[in-house]
C-alpha cells in the first residue's frame, strides 16, 4: 500500500464518505437495472407520500412520477456533469499555471492577470450568464462551471512550478539535456500535480453545488431529471408536501458531504501538512 | 346623422346587474385599507398604452375604460361613457360621455380626452389597439360631452362593445399632449379619473392608492385605500394571507397545490369566479413548416393523444375545463359545441400516424421533435413534461427546450425555430380582438401571440376577414361558429383546456368578483368588512 494510500485509509469520515460515494456513483450508473423506471413516466397516482407503495417507494410527484426514479437519474447527472466540470477545469486550470510557471515573464504576468479577472466575478455569476447565453444543456452547463472554477487549479499549479523550478532534480534533468517538454511534461508536472487532485475533489463539490443551484432556477436540461429542478418543483407544494424537495435536498446534501470529506481526506493523504506520529 | 341600433347602457345601480350575488345586498362598510399582492411590477404602467393584465391589476383602479363587462344582459356597465350609437353603415360610432367627472388633478374629462387617447395613444401605440383602431380615421368632438369615432372601413358595432372594457383607457390630454408617450413621467405616476387615486411606488415593495373623494359615483369607492405590496415568491404570498398580513392574492399567485389547503382555513375563501372575461387557454402551437405537421391527420393524432382530462386534474388540479375550440365557453354569444373532437385515444392516434406514411422506426420512434413550453406559467412547464411523455406513447420523440420569456417568444414568433410549443392565449371578450390573429394566415414575422405557424388558409383567411365586416351581430355571431367548426377541421393549433384565475382573499373582503373582469376592474364596490 501506498504511504499515501495508507493515509487516506487511516481517515475514517473520509473512508465512510468514499464508499459512500462509490455506492452512489454505483447506484446511478446502474440505475435502469437496480430501478427500471421510466424517470419521466407520468401514469402513476400523483403525490403520494413514500414508504406507502412498493411501486413507487419513495412516492411521486405532482404529474405522478416516480421519485425514486427521478432521484437515480437526477444523481447520473449530477455526479457525471460535475465530474466532468471538475476534470475539464483542471485539465484548463493546469495547462494556463503549467505555462505561466514555465514561460514566466511577460507571458506568466498576461495569464494571471487574466486569471485575477476571472476571479473577481463570483464563480456562480459567470457560470449563470454562460448558460442563459449559450442555453441550458448538460455540455454547456459542464462549460459554464469550468468556466468559472478554472482558476484555482491554475494558481495552484503555477505557484508550484515556480517553487519547483529552482530545485536540484530538475535542474539535473536539464543539465541531462532534457527537452524543454519532456522536463515539463515528466518532471515538473507530476511532483506539481497531487495538490491540484486534491482540489480537483474538492471542486466536484462546489460544482454539484453549481449544477443544483442552475437547475433550481431553471437553467438546466428540462429533458432530464436535476435534483435542483426537483427541489424548485417541490417549492410549489411545500408546506402541504414537504417530502418532494426535502428528498433531493438530502441527496444533494449528503453528495456535498461526502464529496468535501474525500476531498480533504485526499489533500492531506497527498500533500500532508503536518507530521504524522 | 341618421341612428338606427340605440345603445344605452344599464346604470350601475340596477339591481339587475348582479342577479347571481345576493351578498352584495348588504350594506357596504365605508373605510379600511385592502392590501393585496403584487407579484410584478410592470414598467410602463398605462392601461391607454398597454393592454395586459399585469397593469390593469393596479391601473385599472386609477385609469377607467368607457364601459366595463358585466354579468348577465348588456354585459355592459357605464364607467366614462354613458352611451353609445352606431350608424347603420358601421363607419362611426357615437358616445355620449358622463358629465361632471374630473381627473384626479382637478382638470375636467372631456371629448377631447377622449379623441386625443383614441388617436394618439390607443391607436398608434397600445398593442390591442394598433390592430383594432387601424382603420380609425378621426374623431369628431361636437361638444365636450360627445366623441363621434369614424372607421375608414365598416366596424361591427358589437365588436367596438367589445373592445371597450380592455382597449379604451382614458388619460388625461393636458398631460400628454406634446410629450413622447412613451416616455411621460405619468405612465408610472398615473392620473385618471378613476375611483383611486395614485399615491407612490416603492420598487421592489408597494404600490399605494388612496381614495379618491370626489369619484364620479360618490359616496363609493368603499374603501380608504389600496396596498400592492410586492410579493415575487409564490410561498410568500400564501403565508402572508396565513399570516393576515395581505387580505387578498388574484391571478392565483398562490400555487394551485396550495388552494386546497387555504379553502380550509377559518377566514380565507377561494373564488374562481370574476375572470371569465379573461379566460386563457392552454394551447398546443404547432408549425406546419416541418413537412410531418403540415399533415392535418398527424395534428389530429397529436390531439388524441392528449388527455385533457388528465391536464385538468393533474395540471390544473380540477381548476379548468377541456377546450373544444379557440373561443371559450363562457362567451355564449359566439361559442359552439358543435365542433368535430378528438377525444384521448392514443390507438386511434397511432393509426393515424400510421396512415401518414410515419411507422415507428427499429427504435420506436416515428419522428422527432423541439418542444418549446412557453416559460411564463407552471401550467405551460408542466404541460410540456407531460406532451413530452404523451407524445411518447404514441412513437413521437419530442426534445424539451426552454427558454426564458424573452427568448421564448422570439423563437416561437419572430424566428419560428420551434416545432411544438405550448402557448397560453387569453381570449378578450371577442374572437376579433384575440384569437382570429391565431389562425389569420399572412402576418408579418415577429407578431407575438400571432398565427406564426406557417398555417395559410383561403378558406380560413376570407372567413375572418368577412366576420370582420359582417355588421350584423347574428350573422357575425354565425360566422364565428363556422370559424369553430373549421378551426376544429383543420387543427392548425390545438386548444386543449381553458382556465380562469383564482383570487384568494379573507372572508372579510366583500363586493368580490362581481363582474368577469374582476380583478383589472376598479373595485369601487369592494369593501372590508369591520
Amino acid at each position: 500500500m501506498s504511504p499515501a494510500l495508507a493515509r487516506f485509509a487511516r481517515d475514517r469520515a473520509a473512508l465512510v464518505a468514499a464508499f459512500l460515494l462509490l455506492g452512489l456513483a454505483l447506484a446511478a450508473a446502474a440505475a435502469p437495472l437496480l430501478w427500471p423506471v421510466d424517470p419521466d413516466a407520468v401514469g402513476g397516482p400523483p403525490l403520494l407520500r413514500p414508504f406507502l407503495d412498493p411501486a413507487h417507494p419513495l412516492g411521486t410527484d405532482r404529474l405522478g412520477r416516480d421519485v425514486l426514479a427521478r432521484l437515480l437519474h437526477g444523481a447520473r447527472l449530477s455526479l457525471t456533469v460535475a465530474v466532468a466540470a471538475a476534470a475539464a477545469s483542471s485539465v484548463l486550470g493546469a495547462a494556463v499555471g503549467l505555462a505561466a510557471g514555465l514561460v514566466g515573464g511577460r507571458i506568466d504576468d498576461l495569464l494571471m492577470r487574466i486569471t485575477d479577472a476571472f476571479q473577481t466575478v463570483p464563480g456562480f455569476l459567470l457560470a449563470l450568464a454562460f448558460v442563459s447565453v449559450f442555453g441550458p444543456d448538460a455540455r454547456s452547463v459542464v462549460l459554464a462551471i469550468a468556466a468559472s472554477a478554472w482558476t484555482g487549479p491554475a494558481r495552484l499549479i503555477r505557484a508550484e512550478i515556480v517553487a519547483l523550478r529552482g530545485r536540484d532534480f530538475v535542474l539535473a534533468a536539464i543539465v541531462a539535456g532534457l527537452p524543454r517538454r519532456d522536463v515539463a511534461l515528466r518532471v515538473l508536472l507530476p511532483n506539481a500535480l497531487p495538490p491540484v487532485v486534491a482540489y480537483a475533489a474538492v471542486s466536484v463539490a462546489s460544482a454539484v453545488l453549481i449544477e443544483a443551484a442552475l437547475s433550481f432556477l431553471g437553467l438546466a436540461d428540462p429533458n432530464r431529471a436535476s435534483w435542483g429542478a426537483m427541489i424548485a418543483e417541490g417549492r410549489a407544494v411545500l408546506v402541504s408536501e414537504p417530502w418532494l424537495s426535502i428528498l433531493p435536498g438530502l441527496a444533494l446534501l449528503s453528495t456535498v458531504l461526502a464529496v468535501n470529506l474525500v476531498g480533504e481526506g485526499l489533500n492531506e493523504a497527498l500533500a500532508p501538512r503536518r507530521a504524522r506520529p | 346623422m341618421r341612428l338606427t341600433r340605440r345603445h344605452l347602457l344599464a346604470t350601475a345601480a340596477s339591481p339587475l346587474l348582479f342577479p347571481t350575488f345576493p351578498a352584495l345586498a348588504q350594506q357596504p362598510r365605508r373605510g379600511g385599507v385592502l392590501v393585496v399582492a403584487a407579484d410584478t411590477e410592470p414598467r410602463n404602467l398605462n392601461p391607454a398604452l398597454v393592454a395586459s393584465n399585469g397593469v390593469f391589476f393596479v391601473a385599472s383602479k386609477v385609469i377607467e375604460p368607457l364601459a366595463e363587462m358585466a354579468y348577465g344582459e348588456p354585459g355592459l356597465t357605464p364607467r366614462l361613457a354613458l352611451a353609445f350609437e352606431g350608424a347603420p353603415d358601421g363607419r362611426s360610432v357615437t358616445f355620449r360621455l358622463r358629465p361632471g367627472v374630473r381627473f384626479h388633478d382637478g382638470r375636467p374629462f372631456t371629448s377631447a380626452d377622449v379623441a386625443y387617447c383614441a388617436l394618439e395613444l390607443w391607436k398608434k401605440h397600445q398593442n390591442l389597439g394598433r390592430v383594432f383602431f387601424k382603420d380609425l380615421e378621426a374623431v369628431d368632438t361636437p361638444d365636450p360631452l360627445t366623441a363621434i369615432f369614424r372607421f375608414a372601413s365598416p366596424t361591427p358595432l358589437q365588436l367596438v362593445e367589445n373592445a371597450l372594457p380592455a382597449l379604451t383607457a382614458v388619460v388625461p390630454r393636458h398631460l400628454f399632449e406634446g410629450t413622447d408617450p412613451l416616455t411621460n413621467p405619468h405612465n408610472q405616476k398615473l392620473v385618471g379619473t378613476g375611483p383611486f387615486r395614485f399615491v407612490e411606488h416603492r420598487p421592489g415593495q408597494f404600490y399605494r392608492l388612496e381614495r379618491n373623494p370626489d369619484h364620479w359615483d360618490a359616496p363609493k369607492p368603499w374603501l380608504d385605500g389600496i396596498v400592492y405590496r410586492v410579493l415575487p415568491d409564490r410561498g410568500a404570498i400564501a403565508a402572508a394571507l396565513e399570516a393576515g398580513e395581505i387580505q387578498l392574492a388574484a391571478f392565483s399567485a398562490v400555487p394551485l397545490a396550495d388552494m386546497k389547503r387555504l379553502e380550509k382555513l377559518p377566514g380565507i375563501a377561494v373564488i374562481d369566479k370574476g375572470y371569465e372575461g379573461i379566460t386563457y387557454q392552454l394551447t398546443v402551437e404547432i408549425n406546419h413548416r416541418r413537412k410531418e405537421l403540415a399533415d392535418v391527420r398527424v395534428r389530429r393524432a397529436i390531439a388524441h393523444a392528449i388527455d385533457p382530462n388528465f391536464v385538468v386534474e393533474r395540471i390544473f388540479l380540477g381548476w379548468a375545463k377541456p377546450a373544444t375550440g379557440p373561443i371559450p365557453r363562457f362567451d355564449r354569444r359566439f361559442y359552439t359545441a358543435d365542433v368535430p373532437t378528438y377525444p384521448y385515444d392514443p390507438k386511434r392516434a397511432e393509426a393515424l400516424l400510421d396512415e401518414a406514411g410515419l411507422p415507428r422506426g427499429p427504435n420506436g420512434v416515428r419522428f422527432s421533435v423541439e418542444l418549446l413550453p412557453a416559460p411564463w406559467f407552471e401550467h405551460t412547464r408542466q404541460m410540456g413534461d407531460y406532451l413530452r411523455q404523451a407524445l411518447k406513447a404514441v412513437g413521437i420523440e419530442a426534445k424539451l427546450v426552454v427558454k426564458d420569456p424573452a427568448g421564448h417568444q422570439k423563437a416561437v414568433y419572430t424566428d419560428h425555430a420551434f416545432d411544438l410549443a405550448i402557448g397560453s392565449p387569453v381570449y378578450r371578450n371577442d374572437p376579433a380582438i384575440s384569437t382570429t390573429i391565431l389562425y389569420q394566415g399572412g402576418l408579418p414575422p415577429g407578431v407575438p401571440f400571432s398565427n406564426q405557424y406557417g398555417y395559410a388558409d383561403p378558406a380560413m383567411d376570407e372567413l375572418i376577414a368577412r366576420a370582420a365586416r359582417t355588421l350584423d351581430p347574428a350573422e357575425r355571431a354565425e360566422l364565428y361558429r363556422r370559424f369553430q367548426r373549421l378551426a376544429a377541421e383543420q387543427l392548425p393549433l390545438i386548444p386543449v383546456v381553458e382556465f380562469t384565475f383564482l383570487t384568494v382573499a379573507s372572508t372579510r373582503v366583500r363586493g368580490v368578483a362581481d363582474n368577469p373582469r374582476w380583478a383589472t376592474s376598479h373595485w369601487a364596490e369592494t369593501w372590508l368588512e369591520a
